[in-house]
C-alpha cells in the first residue's frame, strides 16, 4: 500500500506563499479561491509576531490545505460518495460530477477554509485555463479542495507545491515506505499535526 | 461517472506512469539541460510547448522560468528545476509564477502613444511607430542643435535584462550599450543602492564568497537584510548552517521573517548601523580581540601614510615606478608603484608586497617626512564611537553591542548577510568602509565562512559582454557622454548645471525604469519635469513614470523576445526563448534603438540583427570548447553546472588588501569636489533627517522606512490580481502601541505625512517593530493608494555616491478623516 503524506518543516518555511500561488496556477483555481494558504503562527495580523520583548518574539508559518486525513470527517458525511479516500494513494479525492453541493463535508471538516464551494459559475482573471491540462474542469455548485496534485502524482510527479519550495521545507512521499524521505524525517524530527484531538489522523505533518 | 471524466486518469494509467517516471528520475546527472522539454513538444501533445525565459523582475535573481504554451497562450510559468541533489539551487518566487497575468494584463501598453494634454492628464492618442519615432527624434535633434549633445538624456534602471535588451550602465544589452557609446548625450543611472554599488563594487572591490559558503559560517549576522523575502537563494544555505550549529543574529528595526528565523534580534534604530559597527571595532581593539596577523598581512592597516593622508610609496623613496602588464581597459601598461610599510623583520621600510612582517602600529620617518600607519590613523580618528555612544544612538543596550562585537570576533568565521537595508540613508556610504574595517580587524573576510558582502558564484560562459567588441560600435562613431545619478536630475533640470558644468537637459528617454514610483524624492522629480521639453518612456505598462511622460513607446516582455542571460548566483546560462508573439505593436528594446538611431544621426550603429549579435557574442573559441555557443543554447535552452562547492573571495583591487581606508576616493558625478578626511575612513555621522535629536521630530516623531516585500519586484508585479488576493491592499506597518496612542486600529485607513507629502493606506499593527518607526510599502504605484504615494514623503538628495535615501525621512501618522 501507499500512503502519501506531506511533511512541512516550519523551521525552513518562510510563509512566502510560492506554494499557494503555484497551486493556484497549476490547478487553474477560480477567482477568490485558494486550496493552499500560508498562515502566520504569531500575532493577530498576518506577518506579525507574538511576544512582547525581542527575546520572546515568535513568528512561524503554517501552510494550510486539505489534510488528506486517514480518518476523514468529510468522507463520513458525504451522502453521495463524492468525497472519498483513494486507497491506492491515501489521497482524499473529490468527484465533481458526483458532488451535489450540499456542503456537509465543509461543515464536518475541522480544518476551516481548506474546502471551498463554487456558488456561481467559476470566474477567472484570464480568458484561458492556466496550468496543467490534466486538471479537472471547475464546476458551479460543487465543493473543491487540494487534490494533492493527483493529476501529477498519477504521472509519477510530485505535487507542484513540493517542486518549487525554495526553503526545501516541503517534503512529500510514502509514509508506508520506511526508507522514504518523509518517513525518515518523521523518525528523526519532532513534529506536530493540526487538531490531532479531532481523530481525523491527518496526512500533513509539521516539523518543529 | 468515471474517474476519467473527472481527472483524466484511471488507476491503471496511474500505476503505469509512476513506473516510467521513476526511471527518468534515476537518469538525472550533474550537468543538466532543458533539451527534454525546451522548444519541443511536451509529453507528445502537439499543441503544447515549453520555453525557458526569466521573469525580469529586477530583484537580481534572474530565475529561469519554464513557460508552457497551449493554443498560442502562455498558460504557466514554473521555475526551472535543478537536478536531484541540488535543491538548494532552486529558483523562483511567488511573483514569477504569476507571469501569465502580467503578460496578459489589461494595463499593458500595446501601441505607441503621445500625450495630447497636460502631463499626467491621461489624454493619450494612439500613433504609429513612424509618428512616435519622428516625434521623439525631432525633439532630440532640435534640443541637441540648440543646446548641444548633452541636452538628450538616457535614463535607465534595472527593469530589463539580457544581452540584447538589457539596460545596465556599462554592462549587458548590445542595443543600449552601442547607443550609449555613440549618442554623446547624458546618461542617468539609478540612485537605488549606489552607496553599496559605488563604495563596495567600484571603489573597494571586496572579495566575496559564494552563497554556498554560508554553510561554513559559525555566526551569521543578517544586517538590514530580510533575505527570506528579498534574496531567497541564501535561505537554504543559512538553514543548513544553522542545522550545523551556527548562530544567527538579525540586526533590523523590524522583526522580519529573517529575524524570526534567527537566534537573536537586535532592533536598532534605522540609519544608525554605522555607529554600531564602529563601536564594535573599538570594543574589539580595546579588548584585544584583534586578528593582528590578518590585519597586518591582508588589510591596508600597515600601509604608511603621510600627513596629507596619501599613501607613502616607493617613488617617495626615489625608487621609480615600473610598468606591469597591459590593462585590457586602457590598452596601456599598468604602473606599479607599491605602497610602503615598516617591516619588523628587517627594521626597514619596504614595499608592502615584499615585507615579511609589516608593522600595524607605530610612528616612522623618512628624510623628514612623518609617516604613520593607516591603522593608527583610523583608530585615533574613530575613538569617539564608543559602546556607550552606539547604545544611545542605536537605542539598544550596551550589553547588546558588546555581545555582537564579541560574537563577531570570537565565534567566527562570521559572515555578514547583507542586502540593502543599510544602504538607504544619506550616511549609508560609511557602512561599507566600517564593515571592511571590522572584517579586517577580525580576519572575517576572504576565508571559508567569513564574508561581509553580497555573495556570488562562478560565471560559466567565457565572454562577458563588456569586453566583447560587439558591444561597441566602430571607434570612429564613439563619443563621450556625461553621467549622473538620478537623485541629481531635479537639480540639473532647475539649474542647467551638474555641479559646475553646464548640463542643459531638455529631452529625456527613460528605459527599463520607473523612477517616479521607485526612486527617493518623487515630489522633486514631478515638480522639476516642467523644465523638460520632452519626456519619453519606454515601458510595457502605464507606469507611474509613463503617465507623466509625453510619449510612451511600448516594449515587450521577456517571453515575447529572444535574448540571452547568465545567472551568476545559480551558475546557469540560458537562452531567453521567445514563447509567444508580441502583444499589440510592442517591440523589443533592441528594435526601438534600431528605429531611433538613424533618425538622430547615428547611422550604421547596428551592423547585425538580434540573432546575429547573439551569435557574435557567444560563438567565440572559448565557448566552442565548452559547448556554449548560440547553437548549443538554441538546442538546449539552459546549460548549467550545478556545483555547490563554496567559492572563496580574494582581494582583486590593486593593493591586494582589504581596503577600509580610501585616500583616493572621489565623488561620483562631481569628481572635483574636495572631500573631507572623514569620507576616506570608517566613519559615522547621523542620517540627514531621520536622527533622534532632530528638532523636526517634535512635529514628525516617526522614523520612516520602506520594505521590499515578498510580493513586489520594485514597481513590478504588485498589480497582479492573484497577488492582490493573497497580499491585499498596501499597508503601513505600525507598532501596536504607536497606533494605540493615535487611536488607530487594525486595518484603519491612515494618513502618513510630512512636509513633502502624504499617503493614505491601511494600517497593519505589530509588536515586531520599533515604536519610533514605521514601514511603508515600496512598489505599489499611485493607483493603489487613496491619496498620495509613499515616495512623496522621501528625500531627494545625492551624496558623493549618488545614493537614493529611501529611509532617511521623518513623518507622522494619523487616522484618515476622508472616510472609507
Amino acid at each position: 500500500m501507499t500512503h502519501y503524506v506531506m511533511v512541512v518543516d516550519t523551521k525552513r518555511c518562510v510563509g512566502c506563499n510560492n506554494c499557494s500561488m503555484t497551486c493556484k496556477v497549476e490547478n487553474n483555481i477560480p477567482e477568490g479561491i485558494w486550496w493552499s494558504r500560508s498562515l502566520t503562527d504569531g500575532g493577530e495580523a498576518e506577518l506579525t509576531p507574538r511576544g512582547d520583548t525581542p527575546d520572546t518574539m515568535y513568528m512561524r508559518f503554517l501552510t494550510l490545505a486539505c489534510q488528506h486525513c486517514e480518518n476523514p470527517a468529510c468522507v463520513k458525511v458525504c451522502p453521495v460518495g463524492a468525497t472519498y479516500r483513494d486507497e491506492e494513494t491515501g489521497i482524499v479525492r473529490q468527484d465533481y460530477d458526483k458532488c451535489i453541493g450540499c456542503r456537509m463535508c465543509m461543515s464536518a471538516c475541522p480544518y476551516t477554509g481548506v474546502r471551498s464551494f463554487n456558488w456561481e459559475e467559476p470566474k477567472y482573471f484570464l480568458d484561458f485555463a492556466t496550468g496543467d491540462e490534466d486538471v479537472p474542469k471547475h464546476q458551479k455548485h460543487v465543493v473543491e479542495k487540494c487534490t494533492m496534485c493527483y493529476h501529477r502524482v498519477a504521472r509519477g510527479e510530485r505535487p507542484a507545491c513540493v517542486d518549487i519550495c525554495r526553503g526545501i521545507a516541503r517534503h512529500w512521499g510514502d509514509l508506508d515506505d520506511p526508507n522514504s524521505t518523509v518517513s525518515q524525517l518523521l523518525a528523526e524530527r519532532s513534529h506536530t499535526q493540526l487538531l490531532p484531538e479531532m481523530g481525523t489522523k491527518p496526512s500533513v505533518y509539521f516539523l518543529v | 461517472m468515471s474517474e476519467a471524466s473527472s481527472g483524466g486518469l484511471t488507476r491503471r494509467a496511474f500505476l503505469k506512469t509512476t513506473a516510467a517516471a521513476t526511471a527518468v528520475t534515476a537518469a538525472g546527472a550533474g550537468l543538466s539541460t532543458v533539451a527534454a522539454h525546451a522548444a519541443s513538444p511536451t509529453r507528445g501533445l502537439p499543441d503544447e510547448q515549453s520555453f525557458v525565459n526569466t521573469c525580469r523582475g529586477n530583484c537580481g535573481g534572474k530565475c529561469v522560468l519554464v513557460g508552457k504554451v497551449r493554443e498560442g497562450k502562455l498558460v504557466q510559468t514554473r521555475p526551472y528545476e535543478p537536478p536531484e541533489g541540488f535543491e538548494r539551487s532552486r529558483m523562483g518566487c511567488v511573483k514569477g509564477v504569476t507571469y501569465p497575468q502580467r503578460l496578459y494584463a489589461p494595463n499593458r501598453v500595446l501601441y505607441p502613444m503621445i500625450q495630447r494634454g497636460e502631463r499626467g492628464s491621461d489624454n493619450w492618442e494612439r500613433v504609429s511607430w513612424d509618428e512616435a519615432i519622428a516625434y521623439v527624434s525631432d525633439h532630440i535633434n532640435k534640443a541637441q542643435a540648440e543646446y548641444g549633445p548633452n541636452a538628450f538624456g538616457l535614463w535607465h534602471s534595472y527593469g530589463s535584462e539580457g544581452w540584447l535588451n538589457g539596460a545596465y550602465h556599462q554592462s549587458t544589452g548590445v542595443g543600449y550599450h552601442r547607443f550609449l557609446n555613440t549618442f554623446g548625450g547624458t546618461v542617468i543611472i539609478p540612485g537605488g543602492d549606489q552607496a553599496q554599488v559605488y563604495m563596495g563594487l567600484f571603489v573597494m572591490q571586496h572579495g566575496t564568497n559564494s552563497t554556498a559558503d554560508y554553510t561554513n559560517a559559525k555566526t551569521l549576522i543578517a544586517w538590514g537584510a530580510n533575505v527570506t523575502d528579498t534574496v531567497r537563494c541564501c535561505w537554504p544555505y543559512i538553514c543548513d548552517a544553522r542545522d550545523k550549529g551556527a548562530r544567527m543574529i538579525a540586526v533590523d528595526p523590524r522583526y522580519t521573517i529573517t529575524a524570526a528565523g534567527s537566534d537573536t534580534w537586535i532592533p536598532v534604530r534605522s540609519g544608525t548601523d554605522g555607529a554600531l559597527m564602529l563601536a564594535m571595532a573599538n570594543f574589539i581593539i580595546d579588548n584585544d580581540l584583534v586578528d593582528w596577523d590578518f590585519l597586518a598581512k591582508k588589510s591596508v592597516a600597515p600601509l604608511l601614510i603621510k600627513d596629507d593622508g596619501s599613501y607613502f610609496k616607493l617613488s617617495d623613496m626615489g625608487i621609480p615606478p615600473t610598468e606591469g602588464p597591459i590593462s585590457p581597459w586602457t590598452g596601456q601598461p599598468v604602473i606599479i608603484n607599491p605602497e610602503v610599510v615598516f617591516d619588523k623583520a628587517t627594521g626597514q621600510l619596504a614595499s608592502q608586497f615584499t615585507a615579511e612582517d609589516p608593522a600595524v602600529t607605530g610612528e616612522f620617518e623618512y628624510e623628514g617626512t612623518r609617516l604613520r600607519t593607516v591603522f593608527d590613523y583610523v583608530r585615533d580618528m574613530t575613538k569617539q564611537f564608543t559602546v556607550e555612544f552606539a547604545a544611545k544612538e542605536c537605542d539598544i543596550s550596551e550589553e547588546q553591542v558588546i555581545d555582537l562585537a564579541t560574537t563577531y570576533a570570537t565565534n567566527g568565521p562570521t559572515t555578514v548577510v547583507m542586502a540593502q537595508g543599510i544602504c538607504h540613508h544619506v550616511n549609508s556610504r560609511h557602512n561599507y568602509k566600517n564593515l571592511a574595517y571590522l572584517a579586517s580587524l577580525t580576519g572575517n573576510i576572504d576565508k571559508p565562512g567569513a564574508c561581509i558582502y553580497l555573495n556570488k558564484n562562478h560565471v560559466n560562459v567565457e565572454t562577458t559582454t563588456l569586453t566583447t567588441k560587439e558591444m561597441y560600435p566602430d571607434p570612429s562613431l564613439m563619443k563621450p557622454y556625461a553621467t549622473l545619478c538620478s537623485e541629481r536630475v531635479p537639480e540639473v533640470l532647475e539649474t542647467g548645471k551638474l555641479g559646475e558644468a553646464d548640463l542643459p537637459l531638455k529631452v529625456v528617454m527613460i528605459v527599463s525604469a520607473n523612477p517616479f514610483a521607485s526612486e527617493s524624492g518623487r515630489p522633486r522629480f514631478l515638480e522639476t519635469l516642467k523644465h523638460l521639453d520632452c519626456l519619453v518612456t519606454v515601458d510595457c505598462f502605464m507606469s507611474d513614470t509613463a503617465r507623466y511622460s509625453d510619449v510612451i513607446l511600448p516594449v515587450g516582455l521577456s517571453f515575447e523576445q529572444e535574448d540571452f542571460l547568465q545567472i551568476s548566483s545559480h551558475e546557469v546560462d540560458f537562452l531567453m526563448q521567445k514563447a509567444v508573439e508580441p502583444a499589440g505593436e510592442v517591440k523589443s528594446d533592441f528594435e526601438i534603438y534600431n528605429l531611433l538611431a538613424p533618425k538622430i544621426g547615428l547611422d550604421g550603429l547596428y551592423d547585425k540583427d538580434a540573432e546575429g549579435y547573439l551569435h557574435a557574442l557567444l560563438d567565440n573559441e572559448a565557448n566552442k570548447k565548452i559547448g556554449r555557443t548560440y547553437d548549443d543554447f538554441k538546442r538546449e535552452g539552459v546549460i548549467a553546472d550545478w556545483s555547490e562547492e563554496p567559492v572563496i573571495g580574494t582581494e582583486a583591487n590593486a593593493l591586494k588588501r582589504v581596503q577600509f581606508y580610501l585616500p583616493d576616493l572621489i565623488a561620483r558625478d562631481v569628481a572635483y569636489t574636495v572631500l573631507p578626511a572623514e569620507e576616506k575612513i570608517p566613519w559615522y555621522e547621523h542620517a540627514m533627517e531621520a536622527y533622534q535629536d532632530n528638532p523636526l521630530r517634535e512635529k514628525y516623531p516617526l522614523f520612516g522606512n520602506s520594505e521590499h516585500s515578498n510580493y513586489t519586484g520594485h514597481s513590478m508585479y504588485n498589480d497582479i490580481p492573484w497577488i492582490h488576493e493573497i497580499w491585499g491592499d498596501p499597508y503601513v506597518m505600525l507598532n501596536d502601541e504607536t497606533a494605540a496612542e493615535r487611536g488607530i486600529a487594525e486595518d484603519d485607513l491612515v494618513r502618513v505625512f510630512n512636509d513633502r507629502g502624504e499617503v493614505v493606506l491601511r494600517a497593519r499593527l505589530t509588536k515586531g517593530l520599533r515604536k519610533d518607526s514605521i514601514i511603508l510599502p515600496h512598489g505599489p504605484q499611485q493607483d493603489a493608494y487613496r491619496v498620495g504615494h509613499p515616495q512623496d514623503l522621501t528625500l531627494c538628495f545625492s551624496d558623493l555616491t549618488g545614493n537614493s535615501s529611501y529611509n532617511d525621512f521623518l513623518c507622522e501618522v494619523e487616522k484618515w478623516k476622508g472616510g472609507e
